[in-house]
């Protein structure tokens, strides 16, 4: 485009916006003077509603692309593994990282602990660095029985944390129910543990409910030191970590002792408030100054200024009772707003609290007769209490007895087959039903949540552990599914094939030839390279399936005339073939198609004869495809004629089933379009490709009429129709018109848009049919009606193909004009074919140049101005039609007085 | 991470008209841009989404301020951030879509490419804008800045020099191009 056509276009634009819109018209029409493009052009812009979306779709597709890049631009993404930690899913996210959850994997043993990775591209790198680091330093120095342990650290591909993973709840959410002696008695534990940190010279300093965790044995594990700070101390020599930094700012308030939320210096005493508040909520359920709808910054000011409510006054139940008095004063006085007026530590504060459980006199309170007696009376009631207790408890523990551990035998026994029963009866029952993809997946996590806990009380039950790998199979599988019932959601389904990969191995490396085992792990490892496709990292895709081929290799070893891995196996050499074509590794392919057909022609016992006949069907159609992709239209054929005289084998064997029927017609497809000279690259042979289809058709016109619901056969019908109509539009004109009729009048407003597409390409094979009947009135009218469903169809659509198959749409409308003696229309129709850029990419294909060729040769033969550069470009078109070794017709010439100028 | 004194004088280059500039720098300014956004859009929160494209135009600013980068004029500036994030997008559109082809060429029915977000789009919108640079390099520019900067019409204005109501101008007569451009098969003959 000239700058000086853009002017005119954008004068024309604006001016006409200007005007009432039923004068624009009329008014284009004259000032446009017969530049009929420019006059569609500007017609077009401003009914721009008619054609909105595209750009819209082209943005969306923008964001879309950015989030991609952006989010596998994460240092986490394909590094699965820190040290020797494999990363197995993720545990949460929080400000400084992620974390995971990981398991050794050096083969030694097995241990799942909680990868805390730290994000890189924080702001302050260098400082968020150094926290890191700190937090491991910190942690090495801790080791108490109720802090969460660090177990191993390392620095690359970014700093990185191993810790003891703590399966619990956070303090306090389970209180309900449990009586005000226990809740204490663990909230005692906590104390001990902030205790031992701070005679380390630690400081906690984001003590909330969610960082202490208590674990299903009723023990309370710290956790999350990643922004303690250190007291002065000797030991510490690291000037960059005093205590007096408060930059560090918890997340919530509620928590956060008075000075914390001031930015000012904090220290043991911060830690004490924090524990006030812990026991707050642990006594009544809501931490200290919770009001509905409050926002952080009223909590804060809450936080620093007022004093919170008595517990007594906050709890409700009969708890209420036990807490006024003593408990009311321990926890007020923990949260006074005064440092120095709190507990002088933890051990202060978890004293007073023994001494309230033994009925003694707390220090909280001051010490008056009546006070001091009423604690006598209830130091005895007190001990009568504890007494049952302990016995009730005892009772508990110790419940080990004979009987019960059968009725804990029975009840696994129990757990593991309903699990099982859900995961795959139930999951395979409704897989096929609209609609069933999220219940599916609640079903299968469901069960997979009971397997795993089983695992975890029987650790060394490889065929739980077996179930529980399928378990995670299946849930990838719901998950990344993209097919029509999917959830779509990769990140999961990746996260789950490779739990399920990893618990394969574990299965593997217990019993090296069980060949589930190995055929499950090739399988999962397909399908995360399928997964990996989808996300566009094709190198780390082809990895898995490298990987997934040696898996086979190893299965088919030790079961070499298994039957059920023969079957899944060639399932997975396809698929690697299918990959390695994709990524244009043609030698790989053939390799991988090649392994295929070895193991399908594996003899098998007579039951299985038809399933194998099917997959050797299946694989020689394969190589034939791939022949046809390297113009070998020869050797396509031979493969195609096998596989066809396979497939009919199998409808003599089982003529009524509808899937052999379609395989059948499959096959003819394949043959015909060996034959379609409308195909790529072919034998030219439209009588035999004519036969093909017609039998394909056929076949489905038998089905479709056989199953009124069998709408895979009657949008095949449609597709064979179309290439029917292609291929006889020139030969047999007559005949083709029929097949194009039935493949356009099938199509409705609710069809696939490519089924809309196949009624389009129809049109156009019928404009090409009714030119060569001498009737350019209809062909015209077919191919504008071409060009208006080409038009119609969704952005989203395959745009390439659309592309080609309008400039096929204008080629054969200027023909119809041409040949309606309209040559000026003509011109400028072709022109505009011309105009279209089919090569955006640079790999133009066979179909594309010839068109190009064709065109040119067209209108340079009706327009002597533009003659010398229609055949310019012609010459081209044959230069790389030449350079990527396709046949090549008559060579143009370019007239040597094309040069002169 | 790239030395940032060459940062510094390819941004410079850049600047005065040398495009080139961009293929030196594109990889490894990108590396950086990407971490810095990849760390925000992790932060997003739920039902807050944010547009990818501006989220990546103020990671640049951020890049640019953390290297030490000094600009004449934030125009320029803009203008390279839309410029670059016009180019990593399009490849990547290109990419995508010739995989896509090439699998579903070959495998007509093969499960998992439902739903895939092949760029055929953005291609289009890429040419599109190519053919508009020709006629009206300022249009494709403000285009350039608003779909693939994110950047507001005021941002635009201010980057520019021109009024909002030139900017609002522009935006209304190329999108109406674009469309029936991108819609149409009735390019203009390039012979």
């Amino acid at each position: 485009m000239t700058p000086e056509y853009w002017q005119r276009i954008e004068w024309l634009f604006e001016s006409a916006l200007a005007m009432p819109a039923e004068a624009r018209e009329l008014w284009l029409l004259e000032t446009c003077a017969g530049d009929q493009a420019l006059r569609l052009r500007v017609t077009a812009m401003l009914n721009g509603g008619v054609a909105s979306g595209t750009l819209e779709h082209a943005v969306e597709e923008g964001h879309s692309m950015a989030r991609s890049l952006l989010e596998s631009g994460s240092p986490q993404a394909g590094v699965t593994r820190f040290g020797s930690w494999l990363v197995t899913g993720v545990l949460g996210k929080g400000g400084m990282g992620t974390v995971y959850e990981a398991v050794r994997d050096d083969g030694s043993y097995t241990q799942a602990v909680a990868l805390k990775v730290m994000q890189s591209g924080l702001p302050g790198g260098d400082m968020a660095i150094r926290r890191f680091r700190q937090e491991r330093n910190i942690l090495a120095a801790l080791d108490h029985p109720d802090i969460a342990r660090l177990v191993d650290g390392g620095e690359a591909p970014v700093p990185w944390l191993a810790i003891e993973k703590v399966v619990g709840t956070p303090l306090g959410t389970c209180a309900v129910g449990e009586t005000l002696e226990s809740r204490l008695r663990l909230f005692l534990r906590v104390c001990g543990a902030v205790q031992y940190a701070h005679s380390r010279l630690v400081v906690h300093r984001d003590l909330k409910p969610a960082n202490i965790l208590v674990t299903r044995d009723g023990v309370p594990k710290l956790l999350d030191f990643g922004i303690a700070g250190l007291l002065p101390g000797k030991q510490w020599t690291d000037p960059g970590t005093s205590l007096t930094r408060t930059g560090m700012m918890p997340m919530t308030p509620e928590y956060a002792s008075p000075e914390q939320l001031q930015g000012e210096p904090i220290g043991v005493a911060s830690d004490v408030y924090s524990l006030g508040a812990v026991l707050y909520n642990l006594l009544t359920g809501q931490p200290p100054h919770r009001q509905e709808g409050m926002t952080a910054r009223e909590m804060e000011a809450a936080v620093t200024t007022t004093m919170p409510s008595r517990p007594s006054d906050v709890a409700s139940g009969e708890i209420r009772a036990k807490l006024r008095g003593d408990l009311d004063n321990i926890v007020l006085l923990a949260l006074r707003k005064e440092p120095d007026r709190r507990y002088g530590s933890a051990d202060a504060l978890a004293a007073d609290i023994r001494r309230h459980l033994e009925g003694l006199p707390v220090t909280a309170r001051a010490a008056t007769f009546s006070y001091l007696a009423s604690r006598f009376v209830r130091r005895h009631a007190w001990g009568v209490a504890a007494v049952c207790a302990v016995v009730i408890s005892l009772g508990a523990g110790l419940g080990v007895a004979a009987r019960q551990a059968r009725i804990a035998g029975e009840r696994f026994r129990e757990v593991r087959q309903l699990a099982n029963r859900f995961l795959f009866e139930f999951d395979d029952s409704v897989r096929n039903l609209p609609g069933a993809t999220r219940s599916r997946e609640l079903v299968v996590r469901t069960a997979q949540d009971y397997l795993g806990r089983l695992s975890r009380d029987a650790p060394g039950d490889i065929a739980l552990t077996g179930e529980l790998a399928a378990a995670y199979a299946r849930l990838g599988e719901i998950q990344g599914y993209a097919g029509a019932a999917s959830l779509g959601r990769n990140a999961d389904a990746l996260i789950s094939y490779r739990r399920s990969e990893q618990l394969w191995s574990e299965v593997k490396s217990a019993r090296p030839r069980d060949v589930t085992a190995l055929r499950s792990l090739a399988s999962v490892q397909m399908n995360i390279g399928l997964i990996f496709i989808r996300d566009e990292h094709l190198d780390e895709a082809g990895r898995y399936y490298t990987t997934s081929a040696d898996s086979w290799k190893a299965a088919l070893s030790v079961a070499p005339d298994d039957p059920e891995t023969i079957r899944q196996a060639i399932t997975g050499w396809l698929a690697i073939g299918d990959y390695r074509q994709s990524v244009d590794d043609g030698g790989g392919a053939l390799d991988a198609y090649q392994q295929a057909l070895d193991f399908s022609r594996r003899p098998v016992d007579k039951a299985a004869e038809a399933k194998r006949r099917n997959a050797e069907a299946i694989t020689l159609s394969r190589l034939g495809l791939h022949y046809s992709g390297l113009n070998q239209p020869d050797k396509a054929r031979a493969y195609h004629e096998e596989s066809l005289a396979m497939r009919l084998e199998n409808l003599k064997l089982t003529p009524l089933v509808p899937a052999t029927r379609r395989s059948v017609a499959t096959g003819y497809e394949n043959l015909g379009s060996v034959f379609d000279s409308t195909q790529t690259l072919s034998l030219g042979d439209p009588a035999a490709a004519e036969i093909n289809y017609r039998r394909a058709l056929d076949l489905k016109h038998e089905a479709a009429a056989a199953d009124p619901n069998d709408n895979d056969s009657r949008a095949g019908g449609i597709l064979d129709a179309m290439r029917l109509c292609e291929t006889l539009a020139v030969v047999r004109p007559a005949d083709a018109i029929p097949y194009c009729r039935e493949a356009t009048s099938a199509t409705t407003e609710g069809s696939t848009a490519a089924l809309k597409e196949y009624a389009a390409l129809a049109e156009i094979g019928m404009a090409r049919a009714y030119l060569a009947l001498h009737r350019p009135a209809d062909a015209q009218a077919a191919a504008e009606s071409a060009l208006r469903r080409l038009n119609a169809l969704p952005a989203g659509a395959n745009l390439v193909g659309i592309k080609l198959n309008r400039v096929r749409a204008l080629n054969a409308l200027g023909s119809a004009l041409l040949a309606g003696a309209q040559p000026a229309k003509a011109r400028d129709t072709w022109r505009a074919a011309l105009g279209v850029n089919l090569g955006e990419t640079g790999e133009m294909s066979y179909r594309d140049l010839e068109l190009i060729i064709d065109i040119s040769g067209r209108v340079a033969a009706i327009d002597p101005q533009g003659r010398c550069g229609y055949l310019k470009r012609a010459v081209q078109a044959q230069a790389s039609m030449r350079a990527q070794n396709f046949p090549v017709g008559p060579p143009v010439v370019v007239p040597a007085s094309c040069d002169s100028k | 991470m790239a030395d940032e004194l060459q940062i510094t004088q390819l941004l410079g280059k850049w600047a005065s008209g040398e495009r080139s500039a961009m293929d030196s720098m594109a990889p490894v300014l990108y590396a950086e841009l990407r971490r810095i956004a990849a760390a925000k859009l992790r932060a997003e929160r739920a039902g807050h989404t944010l547009d990818p494209t501006a989220l990546v135009n103020e990671a640049f600013v951020r890049l640019l301020s953390t290297q030490g980068v000094s600009w004449q004029s934030r125009g320029h500036f803009f203008a390279f951030a839309s410029s670059l994030m016009r180019r990593i997008l399009v490849d990547y559109g290109r990419r995508r879509r010739a995989v896509k082809r090439r699998i579903s060429r070959l495998v007509p029915d093969a499960t998992g490419w439902t739903g895939y977000r092949s760029g055929e789009n953005l291609v289009a919108l890429d040419e599109a804008l190519t053919e508009l640079e020709h006629g009206d390099a300022r249009k494709a520019q403000v285009i350039e800045m608003r779909y693939f900067g994110g950047m507001s019409g005021e941002d635009i204005a201010a980057a520019l020099g021109v009024g909002t109501a030139t900017v609002t101008r522009d935006l209304r007569v190329a999108e109406a191009w674009l469309r029936s451009f991108m819609t149409s098969s009735h390019g203009v003959a390039s012979v």
